[in-house]
């Protein structure tokens, strides 16, 4: 028989049992559902941590102070990471050829009769190359998919030259609303503020900046802080000397770990940090890169997706013996008409083919309402938790494979009971 | 000659008796014919009639249909000489219920679709429809093609029935108490209809224990104990 009059064949009959088939799909249908809920869920760890960790690119790796509960307080594990270990590292260390510092507090800035309080960044030259790169925030009314540039972020002025940002220079760049705020639509460019009662001259105003993502847009203060040189900052800051965050770049991506492991040998010498007993060394300082984090956010996700997949895989097995009962009881409701078929001409492989088809168009339709099912869930899903759950497009097809696998594989011992049928018998069974 | 036997046995075995359903029957049918195969029921005539339609392979002895050995076929090849050479008409109808009477006189034609290289006369798609409709005009029921088994009556069924035989333009139809199941004046008409089908030049075989049925045929072949007696 041709595969269309088959696949007729079959859905006619499929559809004469509605109830027993609707019945039957449902745990094809969970099984189904928790395969995209699981690619859902692994898709999402791993969207999280691009957006998470998009500044840090895969050939950098973050170093930054290492902490410790001490009496219910946080305080630093052993020596700070200075300014100088940031500044000494690109000669120390040959893997690296650019170390990239910034330091972040909140301070108090005054304008004549006007003071706030605001965030602060001290950072590098490259201030505004990597505000550009995190790419969380952009211009308002930027155009969707244009690249943006360090030059887009400045309304008037100039950025931080790198003699300035090792120089103590006091000057700095306003975000545009505490410009606003400082100096209630006044210019700002070339007047003198006072940051923790050091005068600073404004080298630049930044334009209106919002979030990428729509979702963060009400939330987000992004157009509030200032920027300053780091040495400026930590010279008229701190107390005493601070811990810097350093975000070093690696020349060869493939030698991560040889890179990690030079950083560390450096940062050991320069904090004297001597091995325990057993030779482990105690760092007072932490690396982390892309692969680290994503390693950590998919092993969060990993629990629950073991769960799904062994949700899916019950479900499955159970919707599959459910397939495998309602064709046994088909084939046997149906021997006369069997015995018909043969006594017609029906080959062996036809009968097989018409009951095994039976199966699989029972197992496609639970796939579908499945993935149906599971497309729906993921927006209710991630209303608990957006970073975890992000829908994988291309658990469609494979959530349809293992659906149509299920009716194949559990088809076919009833399918084959069919063909075996003696016609003889058939015919006269009552 | 149509159908040919020489000395066709078959045994097989009840729990653990052996049961010698036919010993020995050497049978020739020539084209055109209508013959009765009658005998009490255990005299070995369905399974005769099985042999003879391909259902059943004979223990020992040989089988010629149109001069064609095919006591040792496989399945296969037995389900292709069933679909192509021979019609069935059960006492029973043995319509699917879920198709039309159109349907239901097409089926074999589907089947054989499916060897479309071995059969390239019925490649075309309108084809199967064409011929059921051709065969339903036959035998009369036209008019209730598209009606299902339930809506017909026991007589209409068998015309079905017999539509579905005829559709594969076979050597022989096989009538297994073709009006077993109808009353007397149903049965008649059935039982013309067949006369009518031989007289248009086709081979019928007609398995019954209805001396009524037998005397519509041109010869009357007797069964016992798995031999032909007279």
């Amino acid at each position: 028989m041709s595969l269309t009059n088959t696949l007729l064949t079959a859905l006619r009959s499929v559809t004469a049992n509605k109830l027993r088939a609707t019945l039957t799909t449902l745990g094809v249908i969970i099984g189904v559902t928790s395969v995209i809920a699981t690619l859902a869920l692994g898709n999402g760890a791993r969207a999280a941590v691009d957006a998470n960790f998009r500044f840090l690119g895969s050939d950098q790796i973050q170093i930054n102070a290492a902490y410790k509960m001490k009496d219910g307080k946080l305080e630093a594990a052993g020596k700070k990471l200075t300014f100088e270990d940031g500044l000494l590292m690109t000669e120390a260390v040959n893997l690296i050829d650019r170390a990239e510092m910034s330091i972040g507090g909140s301070v108090k800035v005054r304008h004549g009769r006007a003071a706030l309080d605001v965030s602060f960044t001290g950072a590098d030259a490259d201030a505004l190359n990597t505000l550009a790169a995190q790419s969380r925030v952009q211009p308002v009314g930027w155009p969707e998919g244009k690249k943006l540039t360090p030059e887009a972020f400045i309304a008037r002025g100039r950025s931080f030259t790198p003699a300035e940002a090792l120089a103590q220079a006091d000057v700095c760049i306003l975000a545009y609303q505490t410009a606003q705020d400082l100096f209630e639509g006044d210019e700002a460019l070339g007047e003198i503020v006072w940051i923790n009662r050091r005068p600073c001259e404004v080298i630049a105003v930044l334009t209106e900046l919002e979030p990428i993502d729509p979702d963060e847009r009400n939330r987000s203060r992004v157009n509030d802080g200032l920027f300053l040189p780091i040495s400026t900052a930590i010279r008229n800051l701190y107390e005493e000397e601070p811990s810097v965050n350093i975000i070093a770049h690696v020349t060869d991506p493939n030698r991560m770990d040889e890179a990690k492991a030079q950083i560390a040998e450096y940062l050991r010498q320069r904090h004297t940090i001597e091995p325990d007993a057993s030779g482990a060394y105690e760092y007072d300082f932490r690396m982390t890169t892309k692969k680290d984090m994503l390693g950590a956010q998919q092993e969060a996700a990993r629990t629950f997706s073991l769960l799904l997949t062994a949700l899916a895989a019950v479900s499955l097995v159970v919707g599959g013996i459910g397939i495998m009962n309602v064709m046994l009881v088909s084939v046997t409701e149906r021997t006369r008409e069997i015995g018909v078929r043969m006594a017609i001409g029906a080959r062996r492989r036809d009968i097989v083919a018409q009951f095994l088809t039976e199966a699989v168009v029972i197992s496609a339709s639970g796939g579908v309402l499945g993935i149906a099912a599971g497309v729906l869930s993921i927006p209710v899903a991630a209303t608990f938790n957006k970073d975890i759950v992000l829908f994988d497009p291309r658990s469609i097809p494979l959530a349809l494979g293992v659906a149509l696998l299920t009716g194949v594989v559990f088809g076919l011992y009833p399918a084959l009971r069919a063909s075996r049928l003696n016609p003889i018998e058939a015919l006269r069974y009552e | 000659m149509i159908i040919e036997t020489d000395g066709l046995t078959k045994v097989y075995r009840m729990g653990n008796t052996e049961v010698r359903a036919l010993r020995g029957v050497s049978l020739c049918v020539q084209a055109g014919e209508f013959l009765a195969l009658m005998g009490p029921s255990g005299s070995g005539k369905s399974t005769m009639m099985h042999v003879l339609g391909c259902l059943d392979t004979p223990t020992a002895g040989r089988y010629c249909l149109e001069g064609r050995d095919i006591s040792t076929l496989s399945g296969d090849e037995q389900a292709r000489i069933r679909n192509t050479r021979i019609g069935f008409v059960f006492q029973t109808f043995n319509l699917l219920p879920r198709l039309t009477a159109l349907e239901n006189v097409a089926l074999p034609l589907l089947y054989r679709a499916a060897s479309r290289s071995e059969l390239p006369q019925v490649n075309s798609r309108p084809e199967p429809r064409r011929r059921a409709s051709a065969a339903i005009e036959r035998v009369g029921l036209a008019q209730r093609a598209h009606h299902h088994p339930a809506e017909l009556s026991g007589g209409e069924r068998q015309r079905v029935a017999i539509a579905r035989a005829l559709v594969s333009e076979p050597a022989v139809i096989l009538a297994d108490e073709p009006t077993g199941n109808l009353d007397s004046k149903t049965g008649a008409a059935i039982m013309r209809l067949l006369v009518e089908l031989c007289g248009e030049g086709r081979t019928i075989l007609a398995v019954t224990h209805d001396a009524n049925v037998a005397s519509y045929a041109h010869r009357i072949v007797h069964m016992q104990d798995g031999q032909i007696v007279e």
